[in-house]
C-alpha cells in the first residue's frame, strides 16, 4: 500500500471550484493510504500539487491496462501504445491542474490519452486509408438480411480470423469513428462521457457510433467477398 | 453492456418476394444504433421500438448492428487475453512514474557504449588533446616574440642563410640574428660580428655558427677570428664561444683565432 507523509495543509476543507478534498485518504495517523481514495479523489489531489508520488501509481495500477488496450486500438501497434499510455500518466501529474471537477477521472484521462494516441498516429504512422469513404446514405434491404451476412461472415471465419480481421477492419476505419467505437463498445463509455471525451455533441457521437459501425460491416462484408 | 431485447415480429411474412423494399434510412439506422447502446430518450425509445414492431427492415437493420457488434466486443474479448503489458510497461507505473519530473516524457534508459566503442572514444578524446596540446605549442611559439642574439652581424658578403625553426631563411643584408639560428657561410664569404661589449668576430670562408642564449656562439665549423678592444670587450667573450672541443677564455684585451673541422677542433692564437 502506497504510503506518503501528507503536506501540511491549514484548511482541508476549503476546495475551491467544487473539487473533491485532496485530503480524501488520509489516515488518522496523518499518512495518506491512496488505495482507500476513488479515481476523482485522487485526480483532486493531483491537481492540488501532491499525492504525485502515491496517486499516480495508484491510478496507473487501477487503469494502466485498460487503457493500454484503448490506445492499442487507436494506434493499432501494441509497444506505441504503452509509450502512449506512459506518457498519458506523466502529462497526467501536470494537466490534472486544468481539471476543474467537471468531469470525472475517466474522461478527463480519456480525453488526455486520446489526444496523445491522435498526436502520435498523425506524427508517425498515420496508416488510415484515406478513400475508403463508402458512404452510408439510405440503403434498400432486400433478398438477404444484413444480419444474416454478417453472421455468416463469423461463420465462415476462424475465431483467430474473425479477431485479425476485425482488427483490420477497425484499424481501415476514419481516425473518429475509430475511436467512437474504441470508447463505446470496448471501454464502455456512455455517449455522453464520450461526447466529453471527443469534445463533440450528443448528436454527432450518436451519428459517429452508427457509422462507425456501418463501415465496419461493410469492411467486413468487403474481404469476405 | 447488455443488448435491449428485441420487440416482437409482427404477423405476416414481410419481405417475402414480390413485395416493394423498404428503405431504411440513415436516421432510422442512428437511432437503432443508440437503441441498441440504451443511449434512447424515453420517447424515443417508445417510438422506435414501435416501429421496429411494425416494420421488418428496421428489425433486420437491427440485428444487423446487434450481429456486428458481438463481432467487434467478441473480437476484442478475445485478443484482450493475447495482451499482455510487458514489464517495462508494468514496472514504470511503480518506479518510473513515482518518480517523473514533471512534464518529461517516460524514456528507455541511454544504453552504455559497447567496450570497443567506449575505447575507441577515449584514444580519440587523447589523440585529440595531444593534437590540440601541439598545436597550442606552435601557436604559443609563433606568437612568442623571438629572442634576439647578443651578437649583431654588422657585415656580410653576399647573400647569407640561417637555419631558423627548422627552415633555410636567406638574407642579402646584415639583419638581426636569433637565438636558435645557425648561420651558413659558403668559402667566398666574410661575415662580421660584433657583442654589446665591444667584442669583434669575423667568419672567413666556410663556417656554420649556431648563436644561443646568453650571447653564447658554438662554432661548429669554420675559421673565426675574435679581437677584444678591451676588458669589457673580453668579458663578453669568457666562456661564451664554444667550440666541439670546449670554450674559447681570452682574458683582456687580445686577438684569437679559432678554426674548426667536423672532424676535430684545432685553436691557435
Amino acid at each position: 500500500m502506497p504510503v506518503e507523509k501528507p503536506a501540511p495543509s491549514p484548511n482541508s476543507k476549503a476546495v475551491p471550484g467544487g473539487r473533491l478534498d485532496p485530503h480524501a485518504g488520509l489516515l488518522p495517523s496523518g499518512q495518506y493510504d491512496a488505495s482507500a481514495a476513488s479515481d476523482d479523489e485522487l485526480l483532486s489531489r493531483l491537481a492540488s500539487g501532491r499525492g504525485r508520488e502515491t496517486a499516480l501509481p495508484e491510478l496507473f495500477a487501477r487503469h494502466g491496462e485498460r487503457s493500454l488496450r484503448l490506445a492499442a486500438r487507436i494506434l493499432g501497434d501494441f509497444q506505441a501504445a504503452e509509450e502512449a499510455v506512459q506518457d498519458a500518466f506523466v502529462r497526467l501529474a501536470d494537466k490534472a491542474s486544468l481539471w476543474r471537477g467537471d468531469a470525472s477521472f475517466n474522461t478527463f484521462f480519456t480525453r488526455l490519452l486520446v489526444n496523445i494516441c491522435r498526436s502520435r498516429r498523425r506524427r508517425g504512422h498515420d496508416v488510415l486509408a484515406k478513400g475508403q469513404n463508402v458512404g452510408t446514405p439510405s440503403r434498400v434491404l432486400g433478398g438477404l438480411a444484413a444480419s444474416s451476412r454478417i453472421t455468416e461472415v463469423a461463420k465462415r471465419l476462424r475465431a483467430e480470423e474473425v479477431r485479425q480481421a476485425v482488427h483490420e477492419a477497425l484499424e481501415a476505419l476514419p481516425e473518429k469513428y475509430r475511436e467512437v467505437l474504441v470508447l463505446r463498445e470496448l471501454q464502455g463509455l456512455s455517449y455522453k462521457e464520450i461526447a466529453e471525451v471527443l469534445e463533440a455533441s450528443l448528436d454527432e457521437v450518436r451519428i459517429w457510433i452508427y457509422r462507425g459501425r456501418e463501415r465496419l460491416r461493410q469492411v467486413l462484408e468487403g474481404r469476405e467477398v | 453492456m447488455s443488448e435491449p431485447t428485441l420487440p416482437p415480429a409482427p404477423s405476416g411474412n414481410p419481405g417475402a418476394p414480390g413485395e416493394p423494399a423498404v428503405t431504411v434510412t440513415e436516421a432510422d439506422a442512428v437511432l437503432l444504433s443508440a437503441y441498441l447502446d440504451g443511449e434512447l430518450s424515453g420517447d424515443e425509445h417508445r417510438a422506435i421500438e414501435a416501429r421496429i414492431a411494425a416494420e421488418p427492415p428496421l428489425r433486420d437493420e437491427l440485428e444487423a448492428l446487434t450481429a456486428g457488434r458481438r463481432m467487434l466486443i467478441g473480437a476484442e474479448n478475445e485478443s484482450t487475453s493475447l495482451l499482455h503489458p510487458s514489464q517495462t510497461f508494468l514496472a514504470f507505473g511503480k518506479s518510473k512514474l513515482a518518480n517523473a519530473a514533471p512534464g518529461e516524457l517516460p524514456v528507455a534508459p541511454a544504453l552504455k557504449p559497447p567496450r570497443m566503442r567506449r575505447t575507441l572514444l577515449v584514444l580519440g578524446a587523447v589523440v585529440f588533446a595531444l593534437l590540440v596540446m601541439r598545436g597550442a605549442g606552435r601557436v604559443l611559439r609563433m606568437l612568442a616574440a623571438p629572442e634576439r642574439s647578443a651578437w649583431q652581424m654588422t657585415a656580410v658578403s653576399g647573400t647569407w642563410q640561417v637555419e631558423r625553426d627548422e627552415r633555410m631563411v636567406s638574407f642579402e643584408n646584415p639583419a638581426a640574428l636569433q637565438v636558435g639560428d645557425r648561420l651558413y657561410l659558403d668559402h667566398l664569404q666574410t661575415a662580421t660580428l660584433e657583442s654589446p661589449g665591444g667584442a669583434v668576430c669575423t667568419l672567413e670562408g666556410y663556417a656554420k655558427v649556431r648563436f644561443q642564449g646568453s650571447g653564447g656562439l658554438f662554432v661548429e665549423e669554420g675559421l673565426l677570428q675574435i679581437e677584444a678592444k678591451d676588458e669589457r670587450a673580453a668579458a663578453d667573450l669568457d666562456k661564451a664561444v664554444r667550440t666541439p672541443d670546449g670554450a674559447v677564455n681570452l682574458r683582456g684585451a687580445g686577438r684569437l683565432r679559432v678554426q674548426v673541422t667536423p672532424a676535430a677542433a684545432r685553436t691557435g692564437g
